[in-house]
């Protein structure tokens, strides 16, 4: 009853009647948003992905994909025969771009070609047209005899919609150059596999499939429906161990493991840089709340002297920090979403474009997510009470109503501080250098909220350091900076917290800035290094993600009849199954790459590498490969290839910066001999010295452009593109950098406003002795502007720190990439004036309020 | 020196409506030692404020060395207080965070007085009120009487026309009390200074040249002692 009534007539009143607490609660709901927002981003996308899917696998249990690609059809028969297997479905698919209709040119087409009988125990269809056939026959068997046609396709309701295509209507789909004419013959509704890739999908018929993607005896995969009374892990385990030679047998969602882990990690760092906003706003919390303390000393004093105890005192301010937790976490879920429908648009765009098509995910806020924001909030506030609270419980009744506020202990209390800044950058240290685990790095991010703390205790110390340099250098200077600085150290209880944050902000920006920079110039460095080629001729659907179209066969050698061309090297990819995991194989003309060109090796000398690999059947490796299956250079891999396993010696790890999760090179000798592939993705064209390279990529636009759907870039042009997609992945993160900076400023206006209220005294007597009201603004910004200093030197510092920890562990750990270290040198200037700004905004209208303290108030004293 | 006519000051509420000032009209003869004296509430540190341009009269003038200051600013003021208007209150003189040479030379400073005179100044204004041994020591560590004696050096550093003096000796035991009004009785001697002071202490009048006597917000009698 007590602690309701405290909550009533003293807590709520302070709470609601105080307006700086509106700042407080501001702060809290900026921090929480952000953190919400990722959230649901992060579980939106993860939801479209997953059922995208989920829609593909339907019921499959099992699924059958070749090692080196495509597979024998007679293989088909060995899984009918067995007892463990209910159901079989084959298919054959391949992405290709779509020429026609117009309106979905640029966009690309899974063709899927299944065997109707069969596949429809497995995924969900649901056909609609107009169906030639005699009556009483069911719709189901109608789509079967239309999709014999070899003509034939059905596509899904959302996508004809979408592009105005009507049953009858056609569609064209490029490949090498050809067009491949398909008549709409039905429609796919309902959920499943409709719903997939956002409706970019067509059904035709498996013998169609075949024949049309010349694929003629192959089955890309055989989904398998297995009897449930078997576990699924002994069917698994035999099936592999007879026939793991050619196929590998697994589960459906073991095919995305490799994407899933990216985006995992992806993911997990949004979350992280987002959570420097709760960060913050637990500073905010626990100043506004010690703060809230040393004010109400009074009160607290005769709250005791009238039968309040310790505890309830405790209680009390605990409750006050837990209803700004509450109020702050609710409306922080509510801008959290208002927020989230950009932050799902821009990550939807920045996953499909590094990692997987994915269709636009809707944005959605699910209950659960709604009550975590609010819990989040609850749990940071009520942490960051607990101090506080505590202060004010062991206040000592006499003392409190005389107004002190205990004994100030100031340099024993800065030296523990300094200890335990000491042991949590110890720690921090200790944690950056466990080995890495690939995947999630949570040493890392511990290191980094360590270091972060570590950093924070020091701040004490810094301003009593700060202070006693400005005393020194004020002492000609006008009178407002000595003030300021008098301010400042006398009220280092309030101010350490504020700037605490406010470097907290500032640190993690300027790591980030440092991360991105370092980042940049590795990517700059990387394609000016492999990517040497003048123009580079590619399908346009290559830059969609995962389109199958290739180079028209023979492009290469009509190319080279062009006089100003030196050399082209052919670059072909394909999936294998390496390890049991999908990884890029790549091949490409190696001497001609090694005489133009190179690879970033981590050792050894380019040329040298790629000309032995040529020589002597080695492969190249990728570094994120290498990291990923723990390879080094000189030992010797197992590719999987249609003639079977055949052994590599790795020539070198070379630096690569794709999201693929790692590649390995070997000469495109090997293709044509293991795989009788002689297609090409992408070409490099090397011009002879000399020529003008707009010119001739011109020509090259004129000549196969347009007629085949090619496109011709310049290295110029296609870096600038990278740089494009690289900037554009950046952006969210920028933008939460940004609101963590609004959380810290709102920080430092708090403090501010605080000072002023329990300075109004000085302020009376300063004016009372002719100082003038800009000349108490001066004072206020002064201070201000101290606190940015302070919080400035110390965030570059911590800032410098944190980014190795991001580049070298967490980066490192979750991507496999190993960049280089690059510090710009801008960012202290930077850095300087965006905390200078910041806290200059911050101060300002403290310092107004301040220069309007009603005097006669101020000095009244009876 | 300072002369009211009609003044009053009246503050605004919904309902009850306070009148500190009703229709106050004085003469505060240059050079001279006045007091206030009268009860709690009666309106002296109201006088003093306005006097002081830390508030503004609800109605009737107030004159300055023969100079209305009906249209004065806050800036008019503040003017004033830099040169002619000393101030000093019963507690919490001082600013904390400076020394008692600082907080002496502030004022001097805020004004833009050079940095070198403004510390020499400060200096010899602590020797005069006996702190020279203070110079460096912060508020905290000077007893009642010596934080007063640095205000009144503080207030006579920028050689003002008038001090304004609220209940000084309020806060100091009756010895302390007594030197801190022979010091501001010295001041005013010895230079000409005209000191307006509010005060309870009724041994504050062997040093005083006239009384006010205030009751309800009035004045009630002027005793004319010298």
């Amino acid at each position: 009853m007590t602690q309701y009534l405290l909550l009533k007539f003293i807590s709520l009143r302070h709470l609601f009647r105080e307006k700086r607490n509106w700042l407080t609660l501001i702060g809290v709901a900026l921090g929480i948003s952000v953190f919400v927002s990722i959230r649901i981003a992060n579980l939106s996308v993860l939801n479209t992905y997953q059922q995208s899917v989920d829609a593909f696998a339907g019921k499959t249990t099992l699924e059958v994909v070749g090692r080196s690609g495509a597979m024998d059809e007679t293989i088909l028969a060995l899984f009918r025969q067995d007892p463990a297997i209910s159901q079989t479905s084959p298919l054959v698919q391949s992405v290709l771009p779509i020429a026609m209709p117009p309106s979905a040119k640029g966009e690309v087409l899974l063709l899927m070609g299944i065997d109707l009988l069969q596949e429809g125990v497995f995924r969900e269809y649901e056909f609609s047209g107009d169906f030639e056939g005699t009556e009483g026959e069911s719709t189901l068997t109608q789509a079967f005899e239309d999709l014999l046609d070899p003509e034939s396709i059905f596509l899904p309701n959302i996508f004809a919609q979408r592009h105005d295509l009507k049953v009858g209507d056609t569609l064209s789909l490029r490949k090498e150059g050809n067009l491949l004419n398909f008549k709409v013959a039905g429609l796919l509704g309902g959920e499943g596999i409709a719903r997939s890739r956002d409706g970019n999908i067509g059904i035709i018929d498996i013998a169609t499939a075949q024949w049309r993607l010349e694929k003629l005896g192959q089955l890309d995969r055989i989904d398998l429906m297995t009897d449930e009374k078997i576990p699924l892990e002994k069917i698994m385990t035999r099936l592999n161990e007879t026939l793991g030679d050619q196929v590998l047998i697994r589960r459906p969602q073991q095919r995305n493991k490799q994407i899933e882990k990216m985006l995992f990690s992806f993911q997990m760092n949004l979350t992280a840089l987002s959570a420097i906003s709760l960060f913050v706003g637990l500073f905010l919390i626990y100043n506004t709340l010690l703060v809230s303390v040393v004010h109400r000393r009074k009160e607290i004093g005769l709250l005791r002297a009238i039968g309040v105890d310790r505890k309830q005192i405790f209680r009390l301010f605990t409750v006050e920090g837990l209803v700004i937790g509450a109020v702050g976490g609710f409306l922080g879920v509510l801008i959290g979403a208002l927020l989230a429908r950009w932050v799902v648009q821009v990550l939807s765009q920045t996953v499909s474009t590094l990692y997987v098509p994915i269709p636009p995910s809707p944005f959605s806020l699910p209950l659960a997510l709604f009550i975590e924001g609010v819990l989040i909030g609850v749990l940071v506030s009520t942490f960051s009470a607990v101090y506080p609270a505590w202060q004010a419980a062991r206040l000592k009744p006499r003392e409190a109503m005389e107004g002190v506020f205990g004994s100030e202990e100031t340099g024993l209390k800065h030296r523990h501080l300094l200890g335990w800044s000491a042991l949590c950058g110890l720690l921090s240290f200790v944690l950056s250098q466990l080995p890495m685990s690939w995947g999630f790095s949570w040493n890392g991010y511990a290191a980094a909220g360590l270091l972060l703390m570590a950093f924070s205790l020091m701040v004490p110390s810094a301003i009593l350091l700060f202070s006693k340099g400005v005393h020194l250098l004020s002492q000609n200077a006008a009178p407002s900076w000595r003030l300021a600085q008098g301010h400042l150290e006398q009220a280092i209880r309030r101010n350490a917290p504020t700037i605490s944050a406010f470097m907290g902000a500032l640190a993690m920006m300027v790591s980030v800035v440092i991360m991105i920079e370092s980042f940049r110039t590795t990517v700059v460095l990387w394609i000016d290094q492999t990517i040497q080629s003048d123009i580079l001729v590619f399908p346009a659907s290559y830059m969609v993600g995962d389109s199958d179209e290739t180079l028209p066969e023979g492009l290469g050698e009509e190319m080279m009849q062009v006089p100003e061309i030196a050399a082209i090297d052919g670059y072909r990819s394909r999936f294998v199954l390496f390890r049991n995991e999908s990884v890029e194989l790549v091949g490409r003309d190696l001497d001609i790459h090694a005489k133009y060109s190179a690879y970033l090796f981590r050792e050894g000398n380019a040329t040298q590498i790629i000309q032995s690999a040529v020589v002597k059947r080695e492969a190249l490796i990728s570094e994120v490969l290498a990291n990923r299956f723990k390879l080094q250079e000189d030992d010797v891999i197992q590719i999987p290839t249609p003639k079977g396993d055949v052994a590599f010696k790795i020539g070198g790890v070379f630096y690569d910066y794709g999201t693929d999760g790692g590649k390995i090179v070997i000469d495109r000798s090997h293709f044509k001999a293991y795989w009788n592939d002689f297609k090409i993705d992408v070409g490099a064209i090397y011009l002879k010295t000399g020529t003008d390279v707009g010119r001739v990529r011109d020509d090259f636009v004129v000549s196969w452009g347009n007629k085949a759907g090619l496109t011709f870039t310049t290295q110029t042009t296609f870096k600038k593109e990278i740089m494009d997609i690289f900037d554009q992945t950046f952006l969210i993160t920028y933008a939460l950098e940004w609101i963590a900076i609004v959380v810290a400023l709102l920080g430092i206006a708090n403090t501010l406003f605080v000072s002023i209220l329990e300075r109004k005294r000085e302020i009376g007597i300063l004016r009372s002795i002719g100082a003038s009201r800009s000349q108490v603004i001066r004072i206020v910004l002064a201070e201000a502007f101290y606190m940015g200093i302070i919080g400035n030197l110390i965030a570059l510092v911590c800032g410098y720190f944190l980014s190795l920890l991001l580049i070298f562990v967490i980066n490192k750990a979750s991507f496999g990439w190993t960049l280089q270290f690059y510090f710009p040198p801008k960012i202290i200037l930077h850095s300087f004036l965006l905390a200078i700004s910041v806290a200059l905004i911050a101060g300002y209208l403290p310092a107004k309020r301040a220069s309007k303290t009603d005097l006669k108030e101020a000095i009244t004293y009876e | 020196m300072i002369s009211l006519n009609k003044v009053s000051k009246v503050y605004p509420h919904a309902t009850h409506p306070v009148t500190a000032l009703k229709s106050v009209s004085l003469e505060i003869p240059k050079g001279s030692f006045t007091l206030l004296m009268g009860p709690s509430g009666c309106g002296k540190s109201t006088l003093l404020n306005l006097i002081g341009g830390l508030d503004f009269p609800t109605s009737g003038e107030i004159f300055f060395d023969g100079q209305s200051t009906l249209h004065f600013e806050d800036s008019d003021w503040t003017a004033l207080r830099r040169s002619e208007i000393g101030m000093i209150f019963q507690f919490f003189n001082l600013l904390p965070m400076l020394s008692a040479q600082e907080n002496i030379a502030l004022p001097l400073l805020l004004r833009g007085d050079a940095t070198e005179k403004t510390q020499q100044k400060a200096r010899e204004a602590l020797v005069q009120v006996g702190l020279r041994h203070r110079m460096d020591h912060l508020p905290a560590a000077l007893s009642g009487g010596e934080m007063q004696r640095v205000a009144i050096a503080r207030a006579d550093a920028i050689s003002p026309k008038l001090l304004l003096a609220d209940e000084p000796t309020g806060n100091l035991d009756s010895k302390t009390g007594q030197d801190i009004l022979k010091l501001l009785a010295s001041r005013t001697q010895s230079s000409g200074l005209t000191l307006l002071m509010a005060t309870h202490s009724s041994a504050a009048a062997s040093f005083a040249d006239q009384i006010i006597h205030m009751k309800d917000s009035e004045i009630d009698h002027i005793e004319i002692l010298k």
